[in-house]
């Protein structure tokens, strides 16, 4: 991978040599899970689900994008994710919607960052 | 900007010329009207006065007509006729005595009565009537008139009469006067000039003629009509008029009336009136031809220089496009000037004013730290003295604040002290896409030297590094097993050998799995692979081989641990192949009887943990001179030595390289014959001790062991789910994927007993989530429900979460993201335990 586009990547938050390392240097697999993460819906379920009020669904999608997160080694939304799944299984509603904007715009940088891959 | 075809310059001088021209022109035509008035001013005078010389001549041949009338009259009265001609014969006599011989035929007409010199005779042929002059004679008694040219027909000669009628009688008298008798006294005989010179009478007829050259007479005689014609019609009255002579020459004409209708006439060649006037044309004609020479030479220079200038001009512009700021600045008046500015800046500063102000101005949106550097740079004095000392382009790169952001910029003094001694050209570039492609170049450059270097020479120092660093535990196995040998009915001491045996038969494979692993990655990285170490124990495995070593070289082996025991963050490896090298070479550069001592104690710098190990011999040192490039791969010291020493120089180099990843440093004191200290400090970071873990070294994943295994995984995110699929069946297990709880039971009950060696189960799925999937696969009644080994994948790290697991039946969790070589372990590990041998 060049420097440009690792820079792009670190710059939308993704530790890309914690990526590449849990794919054990598979540059190829590490490219197409990143090209995956537009697909992903538990982005718009848990915005969806946080604007219902539905607790449940909301604790599920985050916790799934926290999972996806992780794997994806996306530094930015991940600790932040973590700190939603645990305040809303605390019941703390309000910090968790708190969180929204930042996670919003983590996910929205780690977006930009994967489209920019050719 | 070039949309005329010439300078305005050219058309200066086509005008200036044009005006020199026109100039010339009236000049010369003023010139030549002023000489032709000139010219007529002078014929007319001359043309008067030979018209009074022939009056004077006409009046003497009136008086003598008028003498000769008078005595007629007077015998007449006196006498009869032949008395008369008596005495008129003597007045004939007289008159050729007076006027010349033959130059006037007298005689007297009276009645039908001729008197000539011959005598008194009477007319026969020749009627007087006939004549006009006779006539006007008649009729005008006391006048005397003339005739006009004709032949006489005696001798056939031009002449002409004068004639007076008698007052008291009807007789005339008359003188036939030969024309040539009328020439110019005043002219001279030897007059050479053109101009030429003509008496006719009334009508035109020749009198006399003066001209250069001669012509046939019946050609002059129409000439000269044509001249007389042309003065009655006044045709010459004009300064400027002429005749095309015979010649066919222009000449001006000038003329003067007889008392007698006759005229003088004068001709004078136009090119004899204009002579001077030609040489003078010749003059301004010469002068103008170089003046236009010059002119075109000139404007032919000027022409190409201007275009010259203009593309000069063009290429300095298009230059000056390039650039962001341009300015003048006078150091010796400290101003400036503006050249270029860009719209940004506009309105804040003068054009032109101190410079001081721009220099404060410039500086105020420089990056703060680069603000003061510019400023003391660009002063006045600085570049004062940068023109002093002809340091020409002197600049540099800075950051300023631009729409808000920081772009690079360069800035550059130029001079030509030639051109303009004062003065120097401030130049701003803006280069934020230079510096970022250069500093990304850079980066690439770096990148690619330093991945070079890893891939290609550290791969060689690697494989050199590690073929040398095989050499101990394999030594060390040899070693024991010798021992061993030895000692075979000791149980205790025989399993102490066997244990070390084995700590060094593992410390050899992992070196080998590090020579797969580098093979494995296309760069030479070496990462450490920090985990949590109890730092003495480990650092007590590493040096328990040379322990050994020491027994059998009988070298004195001496251990001072002054730590407790510590929990820290370390690679296991990397610092067992530090000590490795350390005391390799430290065993390697000692003799029988030899000290070797190791010290390891904790130093406290700045609160950060760091230990200071210390490896020390008694040995054969290193010399001084050696000593600067121990470090430097492939180095070693030829020296004469007892003993042939084994390696390949790369021992202190790894070393080093080791240590500087570790962040920590390695030094070294040595003297020739004394030996040798390497003392190096690492700092660590600590880790909380983690007792509960079973095998507190864990082993590198068995990945032959996970060869074939088929996973059932059960993950509904597509992102996990395809980096799961694609690490496992990379390290070759087969994969089947269910996308959720219920899925992966249907999975498991589809397939056959023991088909699967393990599930991997993640927690939250839509359906049927993991723990219930879990449960359905334990309730289902076939031999391999209870024993499949059911790995929970969680990222939830919550207590009860991982109970749920366990209360769910599942073997053991995982928390997400997946660390791949725990799963290998885990998987490697409940293979083992579900009494499974690995299937090829």
């Amino acid at each position: 991978m060049d420097s440009q586009t690792k820079d792009m990547l670190e710059k939308g938050g993704i530790g890309v040599d914690s990526l590449l390392e849990r794919c054990m240097g598979n540059e190829a697999l590490m490219l197409r899970l990143l090209k995956k993460f537009p697909a992903d819906a538990s982005f718009a379920k848990l915005c969806e689900a946080m604007e219902k009020g539905d607790d449940a669904a909301a604790v599920e999608a985050s916790h799934t994008l926290k999972g996806v997160a992780g794997n994806l080694s996306l530094g930015v939304l991940f600790p932040l994710l973590e700190k939603q799944v645990h305040s809303l299984r605390a019941g703390d509603r309000a910090a968790a919607q708190a969180l929204m904007p930042d996670i919003e715009s983590a996910h929205a940088a780690a977006l930009r960052a994967v489209e920019g891959l050719a | 900007m070039r949309s005329r075809l010439f300078p305005y310059g050219i058309y200066f001088n086509i005008v200036l010329f044009l005006m020199v021209v026109v100039l010339c022109g009236t000049g010369m035509y003023i010139f030549r009207d002023v000489l032709l008035k000139n010219a007529r001013s002078t014929g007319m005078t001359t043309a008067s006065n030979y018209a009074a010389e022939e009056k004077n001549r006409l009046s003497v041949y009136e008086t003598l007509l008028a003498f000769g009338a008078a005595s007629t009259d007077t015998r007449l009265q006196e006498g009869d006729e032949k008395y008369m001609a008596q005495y008129m014969s003597i007045f004939f006599d007289r008159l050729q005595l007076v006027l010349g011989k033959d130059m006037v035929r007298p005689y007297i007409v009276l009645n039908d009565m001729v008197l000539t010199r011959n005598g008194l005779s009477e007319l026969t042929r020749w009627r007087p009537e006939d004549r006009g002059w006779y006539r006007r004679a008649m009729e005008q008694p006391g006048k005397t008139v003339f005739s006009g040219v004709y032949n006489d027909i005696l001798t056939g000669e031009p002449v002409i009469t004068a004639a007076r009628r008698c007052q008291m009688s009807d007789s005339v008298i008359a003188f036939d006067i030969f024309s040539h008798n009328f020439h110019f006294e005043l002219l001279p005989e030897d007059y050479e000039s053109d101009d030429s010179f003509f008496l006719c009478d009334a009508k035109g007829t020749l009198l006399y003629r003066h001209t250069s050259t001669d012509f046939p007479d019946g050609l002059v005689k129409s000439y000269a009509e044509r001249l007389v014609r042309g003065i009655r019609n006044g045709d010459f009255e004009s300064y400027d008029s002429h005749i095309l002579d015979l010649e066919g020459q222009k000449r001006a004409v000038y003329y003067s009336p007889v008392s007698n209708g006759w005229y003088v006439i004068l001709t004078v060649p136009y090119a004899d009136i204009l002579k001077q006037m030609n040489l003078l044309c010749g003059l301004f004609a010469l002068a103008t031809g170089v003046f236009f020479v010059l002119l075109v030479f000139y404007s032919l220079r000027f022409v190409r220089e201007n275009a010259r200038l203009g593309r000069i001009n063009e290429t300095v512009r298009v230059l000056g496009n390039s650039y962001y700021a341009l300015y003048r600045v006078n150091f010796t008046n400290n101003t400036y000037e503006t050249i270029k500015r860009p719209d940004d800046v506009g309105g804040k500063l003068p054009l032109s004013g101190c410079y001081d102000d721009l220099l404060r101005d410039i500086a105020s949106d420089i990056e703060p730290g680069t603000r003061e550097e510019y400023e003391r740079n660009f002063s006045c004095e600085s570049i004062r003295s940068l023109v002093a000392r002809r340091v020409n382009d002197f600049g540099g790169e800075f950051r300023r604040l631009c729409d808000g952001e920081y772009r690079w910029f360069s800035v550059h003094v130029l001079f030509d002290r030639t051109l303009v001694p004062e003065e120097v050209v401030l130049c701003f570039r803006e280069v934020e896409q230079e510096m970022q492609r250069q500093l990304q170049e850079r980066k690439l450059l770096q990148d690619s030297l330093e991945s070079a270097q890893r891939s290609e020479k550290a791969k060689q120092a690697f494989f050199s590094s590690m073929s040398h660093d095989m050499r101990t535990p394999v030594n060390a196995i040899i070693g024991m097993s010798e021992l061993l040998s030895r000692k075979l009915d000791d149980r205790a001491q025989a399993e102490n050998y066997l244990e070390k045996i084995r700590f060094s038969a593992k410390q050899l494979k992992s070196l080998i799995d590090d020579i797969l692993n580098m093979s494995r990655m296309a760069q030479g990285k070496l990462a450490l692979n920090n985990r949590e170490l109890e730092l003495r124990s480990c650092l007590s495995e590493c040096l328990d081989p040379y322990v050994v070593q020491a027994e059998m070289e009988d070298k004195d082996f001496r251990v001072n641990m002054d730590i407790e025991s510590t929990w820290v963050m370390a690679d296991p490896l990397r610092l067992s192949q530090l000590m490795n090298n350390l005391l390799s070479n430290a065993f390697k550069f000692t003799s029988r009887g030899d000290t070797v001592s190791v010290s390891v104690s904790p130093v406290e710098m700045g609160g950060v943990l760091k230990y200071k190990i210390e490896v020390s011999d008694t040995g054969t040192g290193i010399s001084e001179e050696f000593l600067p490039h121990l470090f430097e791969p492939y180095t070693r010291e030829t020296r004469f030595s007892a003993r042939h020493v084994a390696g390949t120089g790369l021992g202190m180099p790894i070393a080093k390289s080791l240590v500087e990843q570790m962040n920590g440093e390695i030094r070294v004191e040595s003297e020739l014959g004394r030996g040798s200290t390497f003392t190096v400090v690492l700092p660590f970071a600590a880790a909380k001790p983690e007792k509960k873990k079973e095998t507190p070294p864990p082993a590198e994943p068995d990945m032959d062991a996970l060869r074939g295994m088929r996973i059932l995984l059960a993950e509904d995110n597509m992102v996990n789910m395809e980096l799961a699929a694609e690490m496992l069946s990379m390290n070759g297990m087969e994969v089947t994927q269910a996308w959720n709880g219920l899925e992966a039971v249907e999975q498991f009950a589809a397939s056959s007993p023991f088909f699967f060696h393990a599930v991997l189960m993640d927690m939250q799925m839509p359906e049927m989530d993991g723990c219930e999937a879990a449960k359905h696969i334990r309730a289902m009644d076939r031999p391999d429900a209870p024993s499949v080994p059911i790995i929970a994948v969680t990222a939830n790290a919550f207590a009860e979460d991982i109970a749920a697991t366990a209360a769910a039946g599942m073997n053991v969790h995982i928390a997400k993201p997946i660390d791949f070589r725990l799963l290998f372990r885990m998987l490697t590990n409940l293979a083992k335990q579900a009494g499974r041998p690995p299937q090829s």
